[in-house]
C-alpha cells in the first residue's frame, strides 16, 4: 500500500468543498443569495462559519461550501484596493466574458436563466451529501445562515442529484478523473500524471509555470482560497441519441459512435485501455478507470484527438500547449429526471449538468480549455472541429474518427449542450471569511 | 523569496488573426552599450528554435519568429506568428520552451530592466552570466507572470496581416506531406493507372498527370 506524503497544504484553512471529491452517489444543491445590505451580508458570513468544513475533515461526505461573486464583494463593502486585486476576469464576472467563452446565440447572457448572469448573484453555497437524509439535515445548516436575515435574499436554488443509473444524462459514468495535487494528501485519479503543484488550485502556493498565482490584497484575503466556475448546461439527450441513432449502422455501433464522440464507454472504460468495446468491471475500478495515458495512440485510433475526454485533458498527448497548465478540478453534478433508455423524442424536461470547476487561474485554466480546447481545434490540427460532445456546434459540425482502413467523419453535429448561465465566484479560505465578516466599512 | 512586482500595464497580447494565425509583434529598446550582446543573444535564440524537437514545436505552435535590431541598434523588433491565438498559449511557450532562453537575450533590453535588477539582487550579478544555472532558473522562474507582462506591455496589433498559408494547420500541411509521398509511391508503381480507374478513386485520377 502506498503511503502518501503528509499534507503540506493548510487544509485547516481550505473549505472542504475546495478540496473534497463529491460523494457517489450524491443529492445536493445550488443556493443563490443577494445581499441587500452590508452588515446583513457580513451577519449571513459570521452564521456560515461555524456551518463550514475544512477540508482537514477526514473522509468528508457531506458539506456545505460558499463562495462570493466579484459584485458579492463589492455588497459587502470590500475596499476598492482588494477589489482591485481580484483578476479582470473574475471582475467581469461570467457574462461579461461571454465573446471569450463563445456564449453566443442561443448560449448568450441573452437567454440564460435569470437571475444567472445578473448582478444580483452576490453568494452561492453549494450544499452535497451521500444520501437524502444527510442532505436535509446540511441544507437545514445552511438555511438557518439566510432564512431569517432580513437584508439576504435567497434568488435561486437548484437541486442537483445523481441519476438512478448513476450516470450523467447522457448515459455516461462522469466524475472519474481528478489531479493529484501536491500537499494535499489526497491521491490523484491517475498514477501516470505527477502531483500538480499547489497553486494550480489554492492561492498562496507556487504553481506550475513556478510563480504565484495572482495575490489578492490583503493577504489574508485571498491565501487558500480559489475560484469556484459554474455552469448550468442543459443537455439535449434526445437529439443525441437521434444522431447517433441516424448515422449507425445499428445499434452496436451506435454504442460505439458515442464511444467515440466521449472518449469512454458508458461504464467509464477508457477507449484508451478498451478499444474494442465496453468493459464494465475496468469501468467501475477506480485505481484502472483513468489509468492511462495517450502516447501509444499517436493517431487517435483508440482514442480520437477531438474526443470529448481527450479534448478535456489530453495527457501526454501531442498538441498544442502544455497541459499541466490547464488542468481543472471538476465536481459536476447532474440536474433533472433522466430521459427513459430508448427514447428519441424530446420531452420538454430541463435535465442536464451543472458544471463546477475549481482552481486558482480562471483564464488559463477554464477558460483557456472552453475557448481552445472545447471551442477550437486548432491545437489538434484540426480547426474546423470543436468538442462533439458539449462544443457549440451549429449543425454543420463535423467530427473525425480515425480508423483503419478508412477514416470516418461525423457531419451535420448540432449542439448537445445548451449553457443556460453560470457565475465566477471565488470561495475564500475559512480565515478569509473571517476577514470579510469582521469587515467595518 | 522575493518577489517583484513589475509595474506594467495590465493589457492582454492578442495580435490580429489571418486563418487559424495569430500575429505578435513587439518593439523593445536595447540597453545602452548592449547591442552585439543582445545581437550574439538573438543568433544564440535562433539556433535554439532551429534545433527544437518538432514535438516541442508543435506544442508551442510557434509558425515563425523574426528579430530584427534597427535604429542604429537602439531598437529591437521581434515579430512570430502563431497557430492558435497566441496570447492565451504564452505561459505554455515559456515552460515548454524554457524562460532561460526568453531571459538570455531579455536580459539586455530596457523593459527587462525591473526583471533583471530584481535577478541581480535576489542572487547577485554573477546569476545573470549564467542563464543555464539553477539558481537563476529558479529565480526567473518564480517571476514567470513578470516576464509575461512584458511582452504584454511592448506588443502591439499588427494594422495588416496576410499569411499565404492561413487556413492550414502545420498537423494538416505535415499530413498533405504525408499523403503527397505516399500518393508519389503509388503513381510510381507499374499498376497504378489500372489501380485508379475505380470510380471512387476519381480525383486521384485527376492529380496522378504531373
Amino acid at each position: 500500500m502506498t503511503t502518501l506524503p503528509s499534507p503540506t497544504l493548510e487544509l485547516n484553512h481550505i473549505q472542504a468543498g475546495a478540496l473534497r471529491p463529491r460523494p457517489s452517489p450524491y443529492v445536493g444543491a445550488y443556493f443563490l443569495l443577494r445581499i441587500d445590505n452590508r452588515q446583513a451580508g457580513r451577519e449571513l458570513l459570521r452564521r456560515l462559519i461555524p456551518a463550514l468544513t475544512s477540508a482537514a475533515e477526514p473522509e468528508l461526505q457531506t458539506w456545505l461550501a460558499a463562495s462570493l461573486t466579484f459584485q458579492g464583494l463589492k455588497a459587502l463593502g470590500v475596499p476598492q484596493t482588494s477589489l482591485n486585486s481580484f483578476p479582470p476576469e473574475f471582475q467581469q464576472g461570467m457574462a461579461g466574458r461571454a465573446a471569450e467563452l463563445g456564449d453566443t446565440g442561443e448560449n448568450a447572457p441573452d437567454h440564460w436563466e435569470q437571475p444567472l448572469g445578473s448582478p444580483d448573484v452576490h453568494v452561492v453555497l453549494a450544499a452535497v451529501a451521500p444520501d437524502g437524509a444527510q442532505f436535509e439535515t446540511v441544507v437545514a445548516r445552511a438555511r438557518r445562515t439566510f432564512s431569517d436575515l432580513p437584508g439576504v435574499t435567497l434568488i435561486w436554488r437548484q437541486d442537483v442529484a445523481s441519476l438512478p443509473t448513476k450516470r450523467d444524462p447522457f448515459g455516461f459514468k462522469d466524475g472519474i478523473g481528478q489531479p493529484a495535487i501536491e500537499g494535499s494528501g489526497i491521491p490523484g485519479s491517475n498514477p501516470h500524471e505527477a502531483p500538480l503543484k499547489a497553486g494550480e488550485f489554492f492561492l498562496g502556493y507556487r504553481d506550475e509555470t513556478g510563480d504565484m498565482p495572482a495575490m489578492l490584497q490583503p493577504e489574508v484575503l485571498g491565501r487558500n482560497g480559489t475560484y469556484l466556475v459554474i455552469r448550468k448546461l442543459h443537455t439535449r439527450v434526445a437529439a443525441f441519441r437521434q444522431y447517433l441513432r441516424d448515422r449507425a449502422a445499428n445499434p452496436a455501433d451506435e454504442e460505439i459512435l458515442a464511444a467515440k464522440i466521449v472518449g469512454r464507454w458508458p461504464s467509464g472504460a477508457p477507449l484508451a485501455l478498451a478499444p474494442e468495446q465496453d468493459n464494465s468491471e475496468l469501468g467501475a475500478d477506480p485505481r484502472r478507470n483513468n489509468a492511462f495515458l495517450y502516447a501509444d495512440d499517436p493517431r487517435g485510433l483508440k482514442c480520437p484527438f477531438g474526443s470529448h475526454v481527450r479534448r478535456m485533458h489530453p495527457r501526454d498527448s501531442v498538441i498544442v500547449g502544455e497541459v499541466r497548465l490547464h488542468r481543472m478540478l471538476r465536481r459536476g453534478t447532474s440536474y433533472g429526471p433522466p430521459l427513459p433508455e430508448g427514447v428519441l423524442e424530446d420531452d420538454g424536461a430541463d435535465r442536464g449538468i451543472m458544471f463546477a470547476f475549481i482552481g486558482a487561474h480562471i483564464a488559463r485554466q477554464f477558460e483557456f480549455v472552453q475557448a481552445q480546447w472545447v471551442n477550437d481545434g486548432k491545437f489538434i490540427g484540426a480547426p474546423a472541429e470543436k468538442d462533439p460532445l458539449i462544443g457549440p456546434n451549429d449543425g454543420n459540425g463535423q467530427f473525425t474518427i480515425p480508423q483503419q482502413p478508412i477514416r470516418r467523419r461525423m457531419q451535420g453535429l448540432p449542439p448537445f449542450v445548451i449553457n443556460r448561465g453560470g457565475e465566477y465566484c471565488f470561495m475564500p479560505s475559512l480565515p478569509a471569511l473571517r476577514w470579510l465578516a469582521d469587515l467595518t466599512t | 523569496m522575493q518577489t517583484t512586482t513589475v509595474t506594467l500595464s495590465k493589457k492582454s497580447g492578442k495580435g490580429i488573426t489571418d486563418g487559424v494565425i495569430s500575429e505578435l509583434t513587439a518593439f523593445f529598446g536595447v540597453k545602452p552599450g548592449c547591442t552585439e550582446q543582445l545581437r550574439q543573444a538573438i543568433t544564440r535564440f535562433d539556433d535554439m528554435l532551429h534545433n527544437l524537437d518538432p514535438k516541442a514545436n508543435e506544442k508551442i505552435g510557434l509558425r515563425d519568429s523574426r528579430m530584427v535590431l534597427f535604429d542604429n541598434g537602439t531598437r529591437m523588433l521581434w515579430t512570430t506568428t502563431f497557430e492558435t491565438d497566441w496570447d492565451p498559449y504564452l505561459d505554455d511557450a515559456l515552460l515548454i520552451v524554457g524562460v532561460q532562453h526568453f531571459m538570455d537575450w531579455m536580459k539586455y533590453v530596457t523593459e527587462a530592466e525591473t526583471l533583471t535588477s530584481w535577478v541581480v539582487s535576489a542572487g547577485g550579478a554573477d546569476i545573470l552570466s549564467d542563464t543555464n544555472s539553477p539558481e537563476f532558473l529558479e529565480v526567473v522562474q518564480k517571476n514567470s507572470s513578470g516576464l509575461k507582462a512584458i511582452i504584454q506591455s511592448v506588443q502591439i496589433p499588427a494594422t495588416g496581416y496576410w499569411n499565404a498559408l492561413a487556413a492550414t494547420t502545420i498537423p494538416e500541411i505535415r499530413k498533405a506531406q504525408r499523403v503527397e509521398t505516399a500518393f508519389q509511391q503509388v503513381l510510381d508503381n507499374p499498376e497504378a493507372a489500372e489501380a485508379l480507374q475505380h470510380p471512387a478513386l476519381q480525383p486521384l485520377l485527376e492529380e496522378a498527370a504531373d
